[in-house]
């Protein structure tokens, strides 16, 4: 699960508000879908984002089969200090992957 | 993706001829074009035990999506919220015509983040996309915006 | 528009209505839907879908995985599933004048050919789809359309 992670501003005061974008690569079967021969392709979403702040939870994401392919997660958060931004997501299957990145401030 | 040449103006005429019916009843309740508030409920009832009913329009929410979407696999959305971040508990999305119409929840924990959210989602055709917030002190706000999805082909 | 079909294979086809019951509720390629359209006295909807067309992905989705219309195909009809840029799919869509994607040419067997009996181009939502499944079977003398 190919996670990515961006700052917008890349590089924030101190007090700022920063844009965090997160982009996972995942089909996002909703489980509706029917393929080429007609089959339904069995449902295959992620179903928890969490996020963390130097290990602290500040938010989660639920996506449901109505988030889409390759879907994107924006949220805002004041740039109090500088910080390790982590990302771990879950899929119905089991499968899971994270991704961290550094937040500098300017 | 080789080829795509969309034929709107046959969309324009399907969508034309399958709204007239139901456009007039719309307007007159002041609903959205492809409301279904009986599904919606479904979903609303599953993710917070609470009914349409319970929900209270409000200016503090601003939801953006496009008002018409090529394709109902990708719409972007937006979610604003105008109050303060230690008020907000969670934002969710809900869309009238999907089979589940939860589209997701954004739950905030703290640590700084703001009542802010901006995903992709799927809309199953014409209908209204929800955003519910709910507050720390229990309330539910909602703000609603129709998204129309073109039907068409490709030539 | 007329398409022969080969009668030689009758007793095929005997056999194939007395064989094990048939999933209708996936899709065939083009020969052998059409055999159980024959065998089964079913309608034959043929779909012509292309990919990379977000069209035919939004019927994919959300429109024939729909509880009603899959149940109603799934009830009287036999479903080909034609990729149009695909060779056999070519020369399908040439014969059967289908010019883009998503097309549905609805066939039904009579007198050893293939008589059409509606088709519908483009990406519609559920309720319209399922009410002009149910028009299409009615043309084509059937009960339980709806």
């Amino acid at each position: 699960m190919n996670i990515l992670i961006r700052f917008n501003p890349a590089k924030p005061k101190a007090g700022e508000e920063v844009r965090v974008q997160i982009v996972v690569q995942h089909p996002m079967e909703p489980g509706t879908r029917r393929d080429a021969s007609g089959k339904l392709i069995p449902a295959d979403h992620i179903n928890e984002l969490a996020v963390l702040f130097d290990g602290q939870p500040i938010a989660t994401v639920k996506p449901g089969p109505g988030t889409s392919a390759n879907p994107l997660f924006a949220f805002k958060m004041k740039a109090a200090k500088a910080g390790q931004i982590k990302v771990v997501a879950k899929d119905l299957t089991g499968k899971s992957g994270e991704r961290t990145a550094d937040l500098a401030l300017a | 993706m080789n080829r795509r040449k969309f034929l709107k103006a046959s969309a324009g005429t399907l969508a034309a001829s399958l709204v007239v019916g139901r456009v007039g009843s719309a307007l007159a309740q002041g609903g959205l074009e492809g409301e279904d508030i009986a599904n919606l409920e479904k979903g609303l009832q599953a993710a917070l035990g609470k009914g349409f009913k319970d929900l209270v329009p409000s200016k503090d929410v601003k939801l953006t999506a496009p008002t018409i979407a090529e394709s109902g696999a990708n719409v972007p959305v937006e979610i604003e919220v105008g109050l303060p971040a230690d008020q907000v508990k969670a934002i969710y999305c809900f869309c009238d015509k999907n089979a589940n119409p939860l589209l997701f929840s954004f739950q905030l924990l703290g640590g700084g983040v703001l009542p802010y959210y901006a995903t992709r989602v799927r809309v199953a055709e014409t209908a209204p996309v929800r955003a519910v917030v709910e507050t720390k002190d229990g309330k539910l706000l909602l703000a609603s915006q129709g998204v129309r999805v073109t039907v068409g082909g490709c030539g | 528009m007329r398409i022969v079909t080969l009668l030689a294979l009758g007793g095929f086809l005997a056999s194939a209505a007395a064989g094990p019951a048939v999933d209708f509720d996936r899709w065939y390629p083009y020969p052998q839907a059409q055999q159980y359209a024959q065998a089964h006295q079913r309608i034959l909807m043929v779909y012509f879908w292309s990919h990379g067309c977000p069209y035919c992905e939004q019927m994919n989705t959300f429109v024939l995985s729909d509880d009603r219309i899959s149940r109603t195909l799934a009830r009287r009809y036999v479903v080909a599933s034609v990729d149009m840029h695909s060779p056999e799919g070519q020369a399908l869509s040439r014969q059967m004048r289908a010019f883009g994607t998503p097309t549905f040419v609805f066939l039904v067997p009579q007198e050893g050919t293939w008589k059409e009996i509606g088709r519908l181009f483009g990406s519609r939502p559920r309720a319209q789809f399922l009410r002009e499944l149910e028009q299409v079977c009615a043309k084509a003398g059937g009960e339980a359309c709806e």
